[in-house]
């Protein structure tokens, strides 16, 4: 029952509630009101029973004094209906006298004892002159009173029936109002359970709980509302910093798988220059050692020349594309731009090529303009990066034919450079400029080579202004390069006799080296251009032979025992002083980093000239520091 | 009534109103009419109001019976110690030509009818037990009917001698004269 009770809907329990009430107190006061009745007419009805009784003894007082049954009249009680019997008994309590209704039970042969409850009769004595004469007895009939409640109870029930009906209709209407706004509320609240939206239709205008129950409900979804809202909003920021680092992390680990590869690569790449140090200087110090042991026929020796030449050379170029890719890592790479002819520059590095591809068997063709191709530049660099193209085409195509063209094109200058051989894997194209990248390990056995040709080459040319291509129509089908530089077309300074290696004669130059072949290379290079040359290998004989006799030109070597090649150069700045002169100094190191000749210009050595260096070079800087004296 | 009630009613009334008054039932079988008669005359005194005259300087009810009365010491013998109204009973038995006056209730035996001629406008109620008891001016005269003992009452009478008489006792009467005022 109160689990039943519990699972009504509200607005049922409120009317079961109001009906249970009223239909109690209904009932109740209908109960009360019947049993009062009943016990109110029980009263009068046993008042006038005895009432009756009392009449009925005054009529047969006299009869029963004069003993006279006749005159015991008590036909009067046929005027009232209920009364069922009347009897009167003499003083010995025999029966004297008796009315009975018809199909009335007779009167008792002695007066009863009424005083039960539920008795509507009555009994009283019959007095005369002070003595008591008799007895009446009067019986009222019981069936009237039960009537009367029978009916009255049957009109309660009525009465309670009808009020019942009237209450639910109007219990039901009124309750529905309470209920209903609940009910919908409650809806409202399970749909957004479910998911719906939130948002609210208003429900009820009432000012009462279930208005406040609303508008309290309709602040929560609001928040509920807004508070989704925000979650939203910061699970979108979320997302967007989740989906930010993911890509700062992938970023990183490209970073850190470029920076490996960088590694790896430079890993390979000391190995590579390990490899190509040595590779020549094999070649260097055997035949070094054939020359210096055996006494050889005049061919073997002159053999033994050219190789050891180019060697050296190559040595020579490895160590100064050491230099270049570390000025290019670093920013340093400086060029000293001047208007050069490139067909000048071309023809330098084929002639010192060509050694070499007559050595790999290359047939090397080369076009050139008639008139010159006046561009601005480093001569030098200029030199180099043809070199370096050249070198490059000479080691990929053993046996074969390698082409190089220069033509202007308008207001560029192209030079191209195309070979036969093993050509490039389309995968590889992009990365022919990179730095320390080679094809492959095998190629780089195959082939040797630093791997930093081509990104010297690709740097120098864009030092330049120009720009580099290449192509390649895949693995064994060749490759060209083309490099582009724009033109200078007025400017035609006629430095063609400077291009030619000036004489030393007449100049006397002072070199100083701790380093005795060197300072014997240098020797022999300055006295083949005509120089008076001395040499010293240490500051402190240098120094004594100044003293004895200052030389035109100083050639200074800067690491040195005992005295720097700075020291020197300070004491012998000393004596000029004194003397009143200035003797132009040039260094010659092996130290050739920017900085390093920096720092020597800054001690007053007006040239600086990298070890290992090209006598013509060495030359041409001598007579330069000579005149500009 | 059934016929079984009343005979024995008629019977067992009669002894019974003997004995209510006290008189012996043997004396009761012995004298049925006269007994009852003398018992009939000492229960009229209940059942009347004297006016209040009567009663100076005579607290009791006196019953007095005419010199001729037929009832022995029945009167005396039933109103010993009896109390009407709350009254003591004398009774007192008169002599030939004797003067009724001090009594209340007076019985006329036929043969002393002429004292009715000195009662008249007296507050004395007069029993007589004669046929034309109540023309001559009587209040109340006994009368046999059916061999029952009954009674008949002069109302006009009565109310001469200033009584008032029980209205009970008229329904029991065999008949009331000068009823009418």
């Amino acid at each position: 029952m109160r689990r039943w009770f519990s699972a009504q809907p509200i607005h049922r329990k409120l009317v079961l509630t109001s009906m249970a009430k009223t239909t109690t107190v209904l009932f109740a006061a209908m109960v009360t009101l019947q049993v009062t009745d009943a016990w109110r007419f029980r009263t009068i009805a046993t008042t006038d029973a005895a009432s009756l009784a009392g009449l009925a003894a005054e009529n047969t007082r006299v009869a029963l004094a004069f003993r006279d049954e006749a005159g015991a009249s008590l036909d009067f009680l046929r005027m009232r209906p209920q009364v069922v019997r009347g009897c009167v008994y003499d003083a010995d309590n025999r029966l004297f006298a008796q009315y009975a209704r018809d199909l009335a039970p007779p009167c008792p042969a002695e007066p009863p004892d009424h005083s039960q409850a539920f008795s509507l009769a009555a009994t009283v004595p019959v007095m005369h002159n002070g003595q008591q004469v008799g007895t009446v007895y009067v019986d009222r009939d019981w069936a009237i009173l039960r009537e009367r409640v029978v009916a009255a109870g049957l009109t309660s029930l009525a009465v309670l029936f009808a009020a019942s009906v009237v209450m639910l209709v109007v219990s039901h209407r009124l309750h529905r109002m309470i209920s209903d706004p609940i009910r919908k509320l409650a809806a409202a609240a399970s749909g957004m359970g479910k998911g719906e939206e939130f948002r609210m239709a208003p429900i009820t205008a009432a000012e009462d709980e279930v208005g406040e129950l609303e508008t309290a409900f309709r602040a929560m979804v609001e928040r509920v509302r807004q508070a989704k809202e925000e979650l939203i909003g910061t699970n979108e920021a979320l997302r967007r910093e989740i989906e930010e680092r993911s890509q700062v992390e992938a970023e990183r680990e490209a970073l850190l798988l470029r920076e490996q590869e960088a590694n790896r690569l430079k890993d390979e790449f000391l190995a590579t220059v390990s490899h190509e140090l040595r590779t020549p200087l094999n070649a260097i110090v055997g035949w070094a050692r054939i020359l210096t042991t055996n006494s050889l026929d005049p061919a073997t020796v002159s053999k033994a020349a050219a190789s050891l030449h180019r060697n050296a050379l190559t040595q020579a170029r490895v160590i100064d594309d050491l230099i270049d890719i570390s000025r290019i890592v670093t920013g340093k790479l400086r060029v000293n731009m001047e208007p050069v002819d490139l067909r000048v520059a071309v023809e330098a590095a084929v002639d010192a090529i060509r050694p070499a591809a007559k050595h790999a068997e290359i047939d090397l063709t080369v076009h050139l303009p008639p008139t010159a191709c006046f561009i601005k530049g480093d001569r030098d660099r200029l030199q180099q990066i043809v070199w370096n193209l050249l070198s490059n085409a000479v080691k990929f195509a053993p046996g074969g034919a390698v082409t190089l063209c220069v033509e202007p094109h308008g207001e560029l200058l192209a030079m191209n450079v195309t070979d036969n051989g093993i050509g490039i894997p389309p995968e590889f194209i992009e990365h022919v400029f990179d730095r320390f990248r080679q094809a492959d390990a095998t190629i780089t056995r195959e082939h040797g080579g630093l791997g930093i040709g081509l990104a010297v080459v690709k740097e120098l040319v864009e030092l330049h202004g120009g720009s580099i291509a290449v192509e390649s129509r895949g693995r064994g089908k060749g490759a060209s390069f083309t490099v582009t530089f724009p033109c200078l077309q007025d400017e035609l300074p006629a430095e063609e006799a400077a291009e030619r290696v000036p004489s030393l004669a007449g100049i006397s130059v002072l070199a100083v080296d701790d380093n005795l072949d060197a300072l014997a290379v240098l020797e022999a290079s300055l006295r083949e251009a005509g120089a008076v040359v001395r040499v010293a290998s240490s500051g402190a004989e240098a120094l004594e032979l100044w003293r004895q006799e200052p030389s035109g030109v100083l050639l200074c070597d800067l690491a040195m025992p005992h005295m720097s090649g700075y020291d020197l150069l300070a004491r012998i700045r000393d004596l000029d002083r004194m003397a009143g002169r200035v003797t132009p100094a040039i260094a010659v190191t092996a130290h050739a980093t920017e900085e390093q000749v920096a720092r020597s210009a800054r001690a007053g050595f007006q040239m600086h000239i990298a070890k290992p260096f090209d006598a013509d070079r060495l030359i041409r800087a001598v007579s330069a520091a000579r005149t500009r004296v | 009534m059934h016929s079984f009630w009343k005979r024995r009613l008629l019977h067992a009334g009669a002894i019974a109103a003997v004995l209510s008054v006290g008189l012996a039932s043997a004396q009761a079988q012995r004298l049925p009419e006269t007994s009852v008669k003398a018992a009939f005359v000492t229960r009229f005194a209940e059942f009347v109001e004297w006016p209040a005259a009567a009663h100076v300087n005579q607290p009791a009810v006196v019953l007095c019976l005419t010199a001729a009365h037929p009832f022995g010491p029945l009167v005396q013998q039933l109103t010993k110690d009896a109390v009407v109204r709350g009254r003591p009973v004398a009774v007192r038995e008169l002599k030939q030509r004797a003067s009724p006056r001090g009594c209340h209730l007076l019985f006329v035996a036929p043969a002393d009818r002429e004292v009715l001629v000195q009662v008249e406008r007296e507050p004395i109620l007069t029993v007589g037990d004669q046929p034309d008891f109540c023309p001559l001016g009587g209040i109340v005269n006994l009368l046999v009917v059916e061999g029952r003992v009954r009674f008949e009452i002069n109302l006009a009478h009565a109310r001469k001698a200033g009584l008032k008489i029980d209205p009970q006792l008229l329904r029991l009467a065999a008949a009331v004269h000068g009823g009418a005022p």
